[in-house]
């Protein structure tokens, strides 16, 4: 009985709950330290992207979204930013996997799941799309074949609110 | 004094949480500023199966995952419940249920405090890593204490104390008075900071250092078989040391790490007191088309727990990866190769190269070329067991030479290409040569050689049809032949329908399986029904690891 009522308190909540972007320290591919709360600056919708080399479906969810990448630029002021959860050595290889397929947008590694586990990923590709204010506006698990629409799709409908 | 959690505290928790929120959503537009606005959080995952085997009781198996957190800028509040009452074909070494997990994290300009359990990693993680993942069953976080500082000019310092979780040991207490604690310190240094000539050639120099320890009394002793009357005396402290250096300009990245632990008798070697070492080193170049990657580790006796005697996954310190290549296709990955605790030297490489658009041999969109290939062999070891001693407990094993090689136990050689060839058409190929030294790694079965062929391609049918074919055959030199097929429909904007079937052709084993997934807002849901051996899938839009199962299988995950 306590069982039920707590799974119901916790379903109530997510009637009324919203998110944020956590605080965790990652590295860029330069080794760069970027605070991830500074990725949402107020001032352009975040696109993130959760991606490791040895999974195909978010390697094809990138290729994807690098080819339409400089059309969303032209229509939006979006940042994208792919992070990898590539652990130990692997996180080695992300950057010679990154240049070689001509990726430009930014990429931050993740080796010890760190914002992958702040914000419940636990699947990938896991996409989330944060507004210019902050607010989460799509939140996507796994990679569907054009599904790279939904996501400036998400984002023209909140600019037009 | 022990502390008790209660289910009631569980419960009223909960309630609070509730209450709270409306106020909190409400809120959130007046205040979003306000550093210490806390602002709800909520991730629940259930994977279910039930069996056809009428022989497996219970049929129906679950795991669990409820994850509730309060979250603002300057402090994070979090649980975690779990259940794993009747855990899931390969999950059951982490069986139990309750509140494994706690945590709250203080932040004030740049610096952290947490307190409760604890995720971190120092360097590549070689002497301490405190992670989770699900798929496999592991969450060795530290309950206690970490304080991180991040100094001026590029200056990072950590500590931390505290006691592994052990799957659900503890119960309701806070700590297992009867096992062991682990300290640790690490610090990293951004000397291209202080070094103007670097940072004005856009030179990225990093050092690092750790330095961590473990305390765990033995209570059980062990004799030394060649002589009953004495017993091995057990360092109180086990100490490990680490540091680390990365070189990073233009196209060049190189890294080297190395590690030391001192004499540390345990379970996974044979209570013998050698020391151990990992010296681990990689270089990639990345520049235009052309990108590659080489590194070589070598490791010995660096199993490090928080207990003497614990074997498999429980209470690791630190997490080798296995150094070689990572394959994302079932056939290719049937044999997958793990880190050996007594020692291997471990070599991989990979070149990546994109032909251009419009070029001769990359077509009108491009293709994309990978050569990978791993090596790896165990170490010559000379030991001073004397002849007729049934164990090494209570001696001192000693390597040969640093670069003297043992037997082999694993080799790759991989060739994959991705190509477009038109709107509605690409493919992706690859060809992968293994070696897997199967007597050696898991004491039976002898030497296996093996080729595996991919054929992975999509078919765009409309603006909101696609399909994904899949073809695989593994044929592993005089002993068998596996076949695999896979067909997946992707229904625009979120339903997944596939069906795979998994063959082993001489023994005529068939490993159907049929699923469909989607996705909406912020759920996903996946239900399959089949036959699948264990392995890692890439089906249904994402990558998965999945037991053995036969039966009705349920996938839920929720993110807020």
């Amino acid at each position: 009985m306590r069982s039920i009522l707590l799974i119901l308190c916790l379903f109530l909540a997510t009637q009324l709950a919203s998110a944020q972007l956590p605080n965790v320290q990652l590295k860029d591919l330069e080794g760069k330290a970027v605070m991830t709360d500074s990725l949402s600056d107020g001032q352009r919708p975040l696109v993130m992207t959760f991606f490791a080399t040895w999974c195909k479906p978010c390697l094809r969810e990138l290729n994807a979204i690098a080819e339409v990448y400089p059309d969303w630029l032209a229509e939006s002021n979006l940042r994208l930013v792919a992070v990898s959860i590539d652990e130990g050595a692997n996180s080695h290889k992300v950057k010679p996997l990154v240049k070689s397929r001509g990726w430009d947008f930014e990429v931050l590694l993740d080796p010890n799941g760190d914002l992958k586990r702040a914000l419940n990923v636990q699947v990938i590709p896991s996409v989330i799309v944060l507004s210019r204010t902050g607010k989460v506006i799509y939140r996507h698990t796994g990679y569907t074949d054009g599904g790279e629409e939904e996501i400036i799709q998400a984002i023209r409908e909140d600019e037009t609110k | 004094m022990s502390l008790y959690i209660r289910p009631k505290h569980c419960l009223s928790l909960a309630v609070a949480m509730v209450n709270l929120l409306p106020s909190l959503a409400q809120g959130e537009s007046k205040n979003s500023n306000n550093p210490w606005r806390l602002k709800p959080s909520l991730g629940i995952q259930n994977e279910s199966h039930y069996s056809f085997a009428k022989d497996m009781t219970p049929r129906l198996r679950a795991n669990t995952y409820i994850d509730a957190g309060l979250h603002s800028t300057n402090l994070d509040l979090g649980l975690r419940f779990e259940s794993l009452r009747q855990p899931l074909p390969g999950y059951e070494h982490a069986q139990g249920w309750g509140l494994p997990h706690l945590y709250a994290h203080l932040r004030y300009k740049g610096q952290e405090l947490q307190v409760g359990d604890i995720y971190d990693q120092f360097g590549s993680g070689m002497v301490l890593r405190f992670y989770e993942d699900r798929a496999i069953g592991v969450d060795n976080a530290l309950r206690g204490a970490s304080l991180r500082l991040n100094l001026d000019k590029g200056i990072r310092l950590k500590a931390l104390a505290g006691q592994q979780r052990h799957f659900f040991d503890r119960g309701s207490r806070l700590y297992a008075q009867e096992r062991g604690f682990v300290y640790g310190a690490d610090t990293e240094v951004s000397i291209s900071e202080y070094i103007k000539g670097l940072s004005e050639r856009n030179t990225s120099l990093v050092w690092g250092a750790s330095f961590v320890t473990r305390d765990a009394t033995s209570h059980q002793p062990i004799i030394k078989y060649d002589d009953p009357s004495k017993q091995l005396r057990f360092p109180s402290l086990v100490h490990a040391f680490a540091t680390r250096l990365n070189y990073k300009r233009g196209s060049w990245d190189a890294y080297l790490e190395y590690a030391h632990k001192s004499e540390d008798p345990n379970a996974t070697n044979d209570y013998t007191f050698g020391t151990g070492q990992i010296l681990m080193a990689t270089l990639s170049y990345s520049r235009g088309a052309l990108s590659a990657f080489v590194g070589a580790r070598r490791s010995e006796a660096f199993d490090f727990r928080s207990s003497q005697h614990e074997r498999g996954f429980g209470l690791k310190i630190n997490h080798l990866l296995p150094f070689n290549t990572q394959q994302s296709y079932a056939l290719a990955g049937m044999n997958p190769y793990n880190t050996q605790p007594a020692g291997e030297w471990a070599w991989q490489g990979e070149i990546h190269y994109r032909l251009k658009r419009g070029s001769k041999l990359g077509g009108r969109y491009g293709t994309q070329l990978k050569l990978s290939g791993s090596y790896i062999t165990g170490l010559d070891k000379a030991s001073t067991k004397a002849e007729g001693t049934a164990t090494l407990a209570g001696t001192t094993a000693h390597s040969k030479a640093f670069f003297a090689t043992g037997d082999k136990y694993y080799y790759d050689l991989t060739l994959e290409m991705s190509r477009k060839i038109s709107n509605s058409y690409s493919l992706n190929l690859l060809y992968t040569h293994q070696y897997y030294n199967r007597q050696i790694l898991e004491g039976y079965g002898g030497e296996l050689y093996s080729h595996t062929l991919v054929y992975d391609a999509k078919h765009r049918l409309s603006k909101k049809l696609s399909l994904r074919t899949e073809l695989q055959c593994r044929r592993r030199v005089q002993r068998d032949t596996w076949l695999y097929g896979a067909a997946e429909l992707h229904i625009n904007p979120s339903i997944i329908l596939s069906i795979t079937n998994e063959l082993w052709l001489e023994e005529k084993e068939h490993y159907p399986y049929l699923s469909i997934a989607t996705s909406f807002g912020s759920h996903r849901l996946q239900l399959g029904v089949g036959k699948t051996s264990s392995g890692m899938n890439c089906s249904g839009g994402v990558c998965r690891y999945m037991p053995e199962t036969e039966g009705l299988y349920f996938s839920y995950n929720f993110n807020l």
